[in-house]
């Protein structure tokens, strides 16, 4: 016999299932609260009784695949007069993230491509031109750059409920911007971190956890386009660049 | 004079129907009475508080935004898109933009981290290269934030279900209470202030009681909220000469 003891103190989200009708049964949550003991099956009954075991069972433990794939906007920010080189190194372009939460589930981000769609708009918007490169320039290759920008993605951190108290899937991230001057010379090496959270649903959040990503990165473009130019170490650059071009300019 | 035995009175009232499956109706005539007494009961409050006369015109569009600023809670996304249909929907005929055109015609400035917070906060970012112009061609005059959800507060009972070959059934009565509490906050793009707030806070209690079949009756709190917003906002930008205070 298969006992499903649905609500013991009782549970909303099985009611709610109940009051929506069993083609939206969420059959992986179910899988997870029910004991299972399938005895000897009998004719007929006996293996539909099994097929239902083995329906409820399947989602007990699962691998969710989040494949950021999202268009973002141009940022709506005054862009700064400058040629830049922007450098997307192969770690950014493949970058993946796995990590298993015990006795849950499985989860593997791609965001690598995710990551080039947000900057190449973010970058745009932020210098006067933009030249995308294919890879870091030796010697004066970039002289008739002003600078060299390359991002990297070099944390990421998750969260999904585990108890019916929180509602949210969180994603965290971190991508750290390397500013060179065009002979490979550090201007500034700014981290930039992004947040985002989404509304989960069911217990593999797959779209919530897209979601999240999604907000978190636009949250980290936000951060650059608006506070690239106020950084320190790159507003001291920008200081002695216009400094620098004052000097020609009188002695011209 | 002898009296019935229940056999005979199940007999008597349902002839053919043997005693336990009599008690078992009788019990479920009881929970489903009880139920139908103590569900679908969902109170209301609902508060307005104007700062300043409104009022829209021809071509002039509502945005609803969600305040995302907080870590415990965010209006679902059902919540307003169900406000925004009943505002655009029937005879109501208000204009509304779409939530994430707006935004994204404005990245970065309506992200979670850089929204203005007050509508005194407004005038500056108005200020900022493009972005008057943008809201210009977004159309919109009112800004809408909603802030709230829809969260269980109580729960209760016991609800247990079995399944064997020869069939299966549930026994048992669950209930829990929900709360749909819900703030909007009108902004005036044209005067660049708040025109006022809105509150609703919907409570009721659902019940599921089973016998065999589980019969759950749901108090729902979110769409009465939905519903009452949606009044509350149509009058209050659309009877724009309304009292102020």
């Amino acid at each position: 016999m298969l006992s499903l003891r649905l609500i013991e103190a009782f549970d909303y989200d099985a009611a709610e299932v109940l009051a929506q009708g069993v083609r939206r049964v969420d059959v992986t949550q179910l899988a997870c609260q029910c004991g299972a003991d399938a005895g000897s099956p009998r004719g007929r009954s006996g293996k539909a009784a099994m097929l239902i075991v083995l329906v409820l069972t399947a989602g007990c433990s699962s691998t969710g695949l989040v494949d950021v794939d999202s268009s973002f906007p141009a940022p709506l920010v005054e862009s700064l007069p400058l040629r830049a080189g922007v450098f997307f190194p192969e770690e950014l372009r493949a970058f993946t993230h796995s990590e298993t939460i015990p006795q849950h589930s499985q989860w593997q981000f791609e965001l690598g491509k995710a990551s080039v769609e947000l900057f190449n708009p973010v970058f745009s918007a932020l210098f006067d031109q933009v030249i995308v490169l294919e890879q870091l320039p030796a010697g004066d290759q970039a002289a008739n750059l002003d600078l060299i920008v390359a991002p990297q993605l070099e944390r990421f951190e998750f969260d999904i409920p585990r108890n019916r108290d929180i509602k949210f899937v969180e994603v965290w991230l971190q991508y750290r911007l390397y500013v060179y001057t065009p002979d490979g010379t550090p201007i500034a090496e700014w981290p930039v971190t992004g947040y985002g959270k989404s509304q989960a649903s069911g217990s593999m959040p797959r779209d919530s956890l897209h979601d999240a990503t999604v907000r978190a990165m636009r949250e980290a473009g936000a951060t650059i386009s608006i506070r690239f130019a106020s950084q320190p170490d790159v507003r001291d650059w920008l200081q002695e660049k216009s400094n620098a071009k004052t000097i020609v300019n009188a002695g011209s | 004079m002898p009296r019935p035995s229940s056999t005979q009175e199940a007999d008597r009232h349902f002839p053919g129907v043997s005693m336990v499956h009599y008690r078992m109706l009788l019990a479920l005539t009881f929970i489903v009475g009880a139920a139908l007494l103590s569900s679908g009961c969902v109170t209301a409050e609902i508060e307005q508080v104007r700062h300043s006369s409104t009022g829209i015109e021809r071509g002039e569009r509502i945005v609803i935004l969600a305040r995302q600023h907080h870590n415990s809670h965010e209006a679902e996304n059902g919540f307003m898109q169900c406000v925004g249909n009943a505002l655009q929907s029937g005879g109501r005929g208000l204009e509304m933009a779409s939530r994430e055109d707006f935004i994204n015609g404005l990245y970065p400035w309506f992200e979670p981290a850089t929204a203005p917070l007050t509508a005194e906060e407004l005038p500056a970012l108005l200020a900022r290269p493009g972005v008057a112009e943008q809201l210009t061609l977004t159309g919109v005059r009112y800004v809408v934030w909603m802030d709230g959800s829809t969260d269980r507060v109580d729960g209760g009972g016991s609800l247990a279900c079995a399944i064997s070959p020869a069939g299966g059934g549930c026994f048992g009565l669950g209930w829990w209470e929900t709360d749909s509490k819900y703030e909007a906050a009108i902004w005036d793009l044209k005067t660049f202030d708040q025109a006022g707030v809105i509150s609703t806070d919907y409570t009721g209690r659902s019940v599921v009681p089973a016998v065999v079949i589980p019969i759950p009756f749901i108090a729902r709190t979110q769409a009465n909220a939905c519903r009452g917003m949606a009044d509350q906002l149509h009058e209050f930008l659309v009877v724009g000469d309304a009292p102020i205070g």
